[in-house]
């Protein structure tokens, strides 16, 4: 049994502690706001929260995140989602959308760390993001047109019933 | 298999193996795992053991946790302020996904000949830490890089690494792209002047040999020389023959001689900005 917090909930799973935590928050769980793309730690397409730091979620096994806490893109509550939504999108930062939900969580990590960042920092906080089609200067803008102070960093998570 | 996660030293030890694999980040063996790499024993998870987590001082000495991340290792103000290249050479790897995620223990176990953090460690003439069954040791990088495959079953636990006194510290990383990108070539030196001759020298290429090395020889000759930048060039081509010797002419030598070359006397005669 491998029991861990995820997006604010307490999970207790008998999945094999061998698979990626990316397999078991898509497969399993069924979060498909984490995408499955490379599995190699190059697109960063799988971008989750591991103890509030953005890492990719293809290089984790299951058995690994026991008593840790991992938050999703689903589990990131509406206001502060709804926030980076409409600043991404008014900079024109949203193509596919393919990437977007781990640029999201790549600029939730940085603004855990710091919470005013500068467009280099924005930079570099999402370096292990690709982005094939919007490309990456609308990306940044949106970021850094964020209104940082109104962003509740506190408690990312949505209320769990 | 099976993953034991484990919450400190004793219980890694403990459950040792011959057929044990430690992990911490993953950042390397799980995607070895998805290309096919059969662990048959256990995997012994040390990726929240806060022991392997810490930055002391010690005697004179900096001791650096082998569980740190390399973004940790990044922003700590001790690391920083007294090994320098050590930091810098953190804040290279890879993307942010992975410096959150990849520790120093591992990038030195896995000891790829491109390792970022591995020329600055070896700069610092650093001790390595291991702890078994069989109690617990100190052994110099050099001979743990070389002796590594007798020492799977050892686990890292720190690396002990002296802060370098009135040297200027030099780190210059050669990649295809600023972030994501493997090393093509790397190079740390660390010089220390007095009166206009070289006292000490320290000189560590990345990526140019199968496995990182300093090039003692190169450095010994240039002990107690004048320095100007004749000797430095004279120096840059006992260097790059130096290479030459331990690695052959590769497909990649006539690109990389000539760049090493380059980028050594330029460290040397100070035209890049030093870490420190």
């Amino acid at each position: 049994m491998i029991s861990f917090m995820l997006n604010g909930k307490k999970i207790e799973t008998n999945c094999k502690d061998d698979i990626t935590l990316l397999n078991y928050l898509r497969d399993e769980a069924k979060l498909k706001g984490t995408k499955r793309g490379c599995e190699i730690g190059e697109c960063g397409a799988c971008t989750i929260l591991l103890n509030k730091k953005s890492v990719n979620s293809c290089m984790v096994l299951l058995g690994q995140v026991q008593n840790q806490e991992i938050i999703t893109i689903e589990g990131i509550k509406d206001d502060i989602l709804e926030k980076i939504e409409k600043s991404l999108l008014e900079a024109g930062a949203v193509q596919c959308g393919y990437c977007t939900p781990a640029m999201v969580m790549s600029i939730l990590g940085l603004l855990l760390e710091n919470n005013k960042p500068n467009a280099d920092e924005i930079k570099r906080a999402i370096d292990g993001n690709l982005c094939r089609c919007t490309g990456y200067v609308q990306i940044i803008e949106g970021a850094l047109n964020l209104n940082f102070d109104e962003i509740e960093l506190n408690s990312l998570c949505r209320e769990v019933s | 298999m099976r993953i034991i996660k484990c919450s400190n030293i004793e219980e890694v030890i403990s459950n040792i193996d011959s057929k044990s694999t430690f992990i911490a980040g993953g950042t390397d063996l799980v995607v070895k795992m998805r290309d096919g790499l059969n662990i048959s024993g256990n995997l012994l998870d040390i990726s929240t053991i806060k022991e392997l987590q810490k930055v002391t001082f010690e005697k004179g000495y900096i001791l650096v946790g082998a569980g740190l991340t390399h973004s940790d290792i990044e922003k700590n103000e001790i690391i920083k302020n007294n090994i320098p290249l050590l930091s810098k050479a953190s804040g290279m790897v890879g993307s942010t996904q992975i410096r959150n995620r990849g520790t120093i223990g591992g990038n030195v176990s896995n000891c790829s000949s491109c390792a970022d953090t591995i020329p600055p460690l070896l700069i610092y003439d650093t001790y390595v830490i291991l702890n078994s069954k069989d109690g617990k040791k100190e052994v110099p990088l050099e001979d743990y890089i070389i002796n590594r495959k007798n020492m799977k079953m050892d686990l890292i636990t720190a690396f002990k690494i002296k802060p370098l006194k009135g040297f200027s510290e030099n780190l210059y990383k050669v990649a295809r792209r600023k972030s994501l990108a493997i090393s093509r070539l790397t190079l740390c030196t660390a010089l220390k002047l007095q009166d206009g001759f070289i006292e000490d020298l320290r000189i560590c290429p990345g990526a140019m040999l199968s496995e990182p090395r300093r090039l003692h020889i190169a450095e010994k000759e240039f002990i107690g020389k004048e320095y100007n930048k004749d000797n430095i060039e004279k120096l840059a081509g006992l260097a790059v023959e130096e290479v030459r010797n331990i690695a052959g002419i590769r497909w990649s030598s006539p690109y990389k001689e000539p760049v090493f070359s380059d980028i050594l006397q330029r460290q040397l005669l100070g035209k890049y900005e030093v870490v420190k």
